[in-house]
């Protein structure tokens, strides 16, 4: 598979001309689209991921439901070190189990709130599967960096006060790179506007006819 | 006998057997050419669906291991660890429990993690072979990894998301092809064509074994040529791109060559045995049908032999055949009642019911063989001609019925038998009792058919003459009696006698007077001489000239003999060949005439001819021609007839007389004085010149008698206007008398006898210079 490449579009070039060395700080409009042109939503930037130090004692628990044998939300954006309550609302039993390298761990066949919280102290992308219920997967997209963000339904992330120049990340749980991996995305200090992104994602892949019943269970 | 009607049944029902047999073998063979195509397309049908079902049974089982292997979270977590001999070991601890030959984790890049045995490396390259599989994922798929066949199935292991792959296989051999063979009866091969590799049921293989080549090209030998052993379908399985592995199904068909075999003889068999029946019951049906006609054919042939007795025929016929008989029979009636008709009308009289003449020849043949003597009378109606004209033809009929009556009465009183061999001739023959009796007999005989005849009220006489002829002294054969006897009766009737008795040597100058009216013919017709005419002349007393000869034929036959101008002239009469003979005189007569006058000699020829000449209707005629086509004047020739050709037919006669005379021909009336002519007729015959008969001259110096008569004969016809002819002088004094007598000429050995032409003109000439 070849990793999309990320085509940044200056919408006002004009304006960067007048505005330059003006300003260092920015309303920037990230815009998230697929490889199709397609909105993507559920998309995370993180910005300047390395220079942000987080107090992770400050942050909230947070909540990775599980409702009707489905993650929720599917995606959850976490904090180094904020702890994730996994809480089951089914009234089966789940077995929340992650291989991942930035968090391996298991929670055994269980019912309600699990006696206690998870922390998530490395930053990265920890997988979620229910060993009982194979059709379940939730990510946990653990940042280093404060500043990080989930792209809306249209795909739309709005940056406030960016200070220019900046580094931008971009992952999405379809991505065709390794799941570990995030794009880096440079912003100069003439960004401004709107930029847009793409992410090449895997997209259900045009199958032959006997794999079709296997639906549910294909990336 | 190949046209016989048996052979034409025989023949039709077994050619109807053997059509029957024929068609229904063909249709046999067609049907089961047919059910034997579609048992073998459905056996292979079969085959394929067991194949199918198998290989899906399989597949499923492979599913199943592999979606176990793959959902266990132990197996997961030991995935997610990457430790490898953990992983290696939890392969093959999975591979014993689904008895998996195969079974490889891949990372997701398609390297080899672990396998289910220890440091296992492939030639293969596995990640291209993972990136195909993937495409056909959850699907099996034969591939051929290190020289082995292998069905495999490639599962993602997810947790939850796909961390690695498994790829897990059955092997498969010979003895997998083999079970599967067991299943479907059916030869199962697996071949990888690229990979050169070949997994087959068939045990004894030859080397190389291709089985493309093998099976579609192995043939047996059977009955009906070489047959190729199996009927192959090819299957394409699932396998990767560039190696292509099939499957190839053979059915084994020598099973159904030999069950059609058997079929196919049992048929035959089948066949003749039936063609066996039909030819017997046909030859039954056939002889049944022909056995009436053959005896009916029989029966033919028998009537045709002339046996019309029927034999009572077998009464098992059917009605047809029966009809066909009865109408046999009576035909065989009807014509043995015509026959016996015919054959009496053959041999008999229709008038008397006598024998004819030529069954009285069967008769005689048959019923004188006995030791006895019999007369055989031939008896001969005398003038029955005259009753026929005069009183009709019913009394002359009845004249015969009459006659035939009483022959019949006397023969049969004798023990004899009788038969009517001419129109008024009859024939008796009896039993020679005695020689008295015998000479009693005929004459009894004459009597009783002499004694007058009442016929329609009329009292008739008739007269008879009879031949006799004694058996078997004067003959055996009947042909020989037959014509001896009639021999005797023209004898009688010629010879004006009542009964003649054949004389030996008849018989023998009847035939050579056959044989010299046969010579005479052909002499005529020749014309070589045989045959001459001589002249003797007559001289003239009142010119002192000879001016007149009288010609005379001779005959010197062949062999130097002379016969007789009075015997084949009577013969030739009585043959009727006296008309040719007389044409062929005249011709050669006037021929010589006509030459004379060409050499200035006038002379007047007499031509003698008998009663039978003048009464011929083209005499006349042909004298004329012949006097024209030589030139010579008709009162050059004189026809010279006697007293008694004269009289016969006296009326006919005077007409054509008459004829010739008004055309200038002289008439000489020839030997006058010992015939009948009275002087009355004598004065209405139209003649010229009388010719006194030789008896009254040859003696003439001697005899006052024959003097006087003469004398008053000269007389007489020189007061009639005729000029007279005194024939036969011979002396020197009896031509003087005659000149005293006044004779008007003379003719006589005295003179000369007769000459042939040249001789006739030397003497002529000699005698006028003699004058």
């Amino acid at each position: 598979m070849v990793v999309q490449g990320i085509i940044i579009n200056c919408l006002a070039m004009l304006s960067m001309l007048f505005f330059s060395y003006a300003t260092f700080a920015a309303n920037i409009t990230v815009n998230v689209k697929d490889q199709h042109g397609q909105p993507l939503p559920d998309a995370v930037i993180e910005l300047n991921a390395q220079s942000s130090d987080i107090n992770a004692e400050k942050l909230p628990k947070l909540i990775m439901d599980q409702v009707d044998k489905r993650f929720a939300p599917t995606l959850l954006i976490a904090r180094k070190g904020q702890q994730v309550n996994f809480p089951n609302s089914d009234n089966i039993r789940h077995h929340v189990y992650s291989f991942s390298k930035a968090k391996p761990f298991q929670l055994k066949l269980y019912s309600g709130q699990p006696d206690k919280p998870i922390e998530f102290d490395t930053d990265g992308v920890v997988v979620l599967g229910c060993n009982i219920h194979d059709s379940m997967v939730g990510y946990i997209y653990v940042a280093s960096s404060e500043h990080v963000y989930q792209s809306d339904s249209n795909g739309n992330v709005v940056l406030d006060d960016v200070t220019l120049p900046a580094q931008l990340t971009f992952w999405h749980s379809t991505q065709t790179i390794p799941l570990e991996e995030k794009t880096p995305l440079a912003l100069t200090k003439d960004a401004v506007g709107s930029v847009t992104v793409v992410i090449a994602t895997q997209s259900p892949k045009p199958r032959n006819t006997f794999g079709n019943k296997f639906k549910a269970n294909n990336d | 006998m190949t046209n016989s009607l048996k052979n034409r049944v025989i023949i039709v029902c077994v050619g109807l057997v053997l059509l029957t047999t024929v068609v229904s073998l063909f249709s046999f063979w067609w049907s089961t050419s047919q059910f034997n195509e579609k048992k073998v397309t459905q056996d292979i049908n079969v085959a394929e669906n067991v194949y199918k079902q198998y290989l899906t049974a399989k597949e499923s089982l492979l599913l199943t291991a592999a979606k176990v292997l793959t959902s266990d979270f132990g197996f997961k977590q030991a995935v997610a660890t990457r430790d490898a001999d953990t992983i290696g070991s939890v392969l093959y601890n999975h591979s014993q429990r689904i008895d998996a030959e195969l079974m490889l984790l891949l990372d997701l890049s398609g390297k080899l993690i672990s396998s289910n045995k220890p440091n296992q490396e492939f030639s293969n390259d596995l990640e291209q072979m993972m990136n195909e599989l993937l495409t056909n994922a959850e699907q099996s798929n034969f591939v051929v990894l290190d020289n082995d066949l292998y069905q495999v199935i490639l599962l993602p292991v997810r947790a939850p998301r796909t961390i690695a792959y498994s790829l897990v296989g059955f092997k498969i051999t010979d003895e997998v092809a083999t079970e599967l063979k067991n299943l479907t009866n059916m030869d199962v091969s697996f071949i990888a064509e690229q990979d050169g590799l070949v997994r087959s049921s068939l045990l004894s293989r030859p080397s190389p074994f291709s089985p493309n080549d093998y099976f579609y090209q192995a043939t047996t030998s059977r009955i009906f040529g070489e047959q190729v052993i199996y009927r192959n379908r090819d299957l394409h399985l699932a396998s990767l791109e560039g190696h292509s592995v099939n499957v190839l199904l053979s059915a084994d068909l020598t099973q159904s060559y030999t069950e059609f075999e058997r079929l196919f003889f049992t048929i035959i068999l089948l066949a003749a045995l039936t063609i066996m029946i039909g030819v017997v019951a046909s030859s039954l049906l056939a002889k049944n049908l022909t056995m009436p006609l053959s005896q009916l054919a029989s029966l033919a042939r028998q009537f045709a032999q002339g046996n019309y007795s029927v034999d009572s025929m077998s009464n098992k016929q059917s009605t047809e055949i029966k009809t066909l008989i009865d109408a046999f029979k009576n035909m065989g009636n009807d014509i043995n009642e015509r026959e016996q008709q015919i054959s009496f009308a053959a041999k008999h009289d229709t008038l008397t019911g006598f024998y004819n003449r030529s069954a009285m020849l069967e008769v005689l043949n048959e019923s004188l063989a006995k030791n006895q003597d019999y007369t055989l009378v031939a008896i001969d109606i005398k003038g029955l001609r005259h009753i026929n004209d005069k009183l009709g033809p019913r009394v002359g009929d009845d004249c015969l019925k009459a006659v035939a009556c009483r022959i019949a009465e006397f023969s049969d009183e004798l023990g004899g038998f009788h038969a009517r061999i001419g129109g008024d001739e009859f024939l008796t023959v009896f039993p020679t009792t005695s020689s008295q009796n015998l000479k009693k007999g005929i004459s009894g005989l004459m009597a009783l058919l002499e004694t007058p005849y009442m016929l329609q009220k009329l009292k008739i006489n008739l007269r008879f003459s009879a031949g006799v002829v004694s058996y078997p002294d004067q003959g055996t054969a009947p042909d020989d009696l037959m014509r001896r006897v009639l021999i005797a009766v023209d004898s009688a009737t010629n010879e004006h006698e009542n009964i003649h008795h054949y004389r030996e040597g008849e018989d023998e100058e009847h035939l050579e007077s056959l044989l010299i009216i046969d010579e005479l013919k052909q002499a005529i017709a020749d014309d070589d001489g045989q045959l001459f005419m001589t002249y003797q002349p007559k001289l003239n007393f009142a010119t002192q000239k000879v001016d007149k000869v009288e010609s005379l034929i001779r005959w010197q036959r062949k062999n130097g003999s002379w016969v007789s101008p009075e015997l084949f002239i009577d013969l030739a009469e009585q043959s009727g060949l006296i008309v040719e003979l007389t044409e062929w005189v005249i011709d050669t007569v006037v021929k010589q005439v006509g030459q004379w006058q060409h050499a200035g000699i006038f002379m007047q020829a007499a031509i003698n001819v008998s009663a039978q000449d003048i009464a011929y209707p083209g005499f006349h005629a042909n004298l004329l021609k012949v006097l024209k086509s030589y030139s010579v004047a008709p009162a050059l020739i004189t026809i010279e007839l006697t007293e008694r050709d004269m009289i016969e037919n006296e009326e006919k006669g005077i007409q054509a007389l008459n004829k010739l005379k008004a055309i200038g021909v002289k008439i000489s009336l020839d030997d006058y004085g010992v015939g009948q002519t009275s002087l009355g007729r004598l004065k209405m015959l139209p003649i010229d010149e009388l010719k006194l008969d030789k008896c009254f001259i040859l003696k003439l110096d001697e005899s006052e008698k024959d003097q006087f008569i003469v004398k008053s004969t000269i007389t007489l016809g020189h007061q009639l206007g005729f000029s007279v002819v005194a024939e036969g002088v011979e002396t020197q004094k009896s031509l003087e008398i005659l000149q005293d007598l006044k004779c008007d000429h003379i003719q006589g050995y005295y003179l000369s006898r007769p000459l042939k032409a040249d001789l006739f003109e030397q003497w002529l000439e000699q005698y006028n210079e003699l004058a």
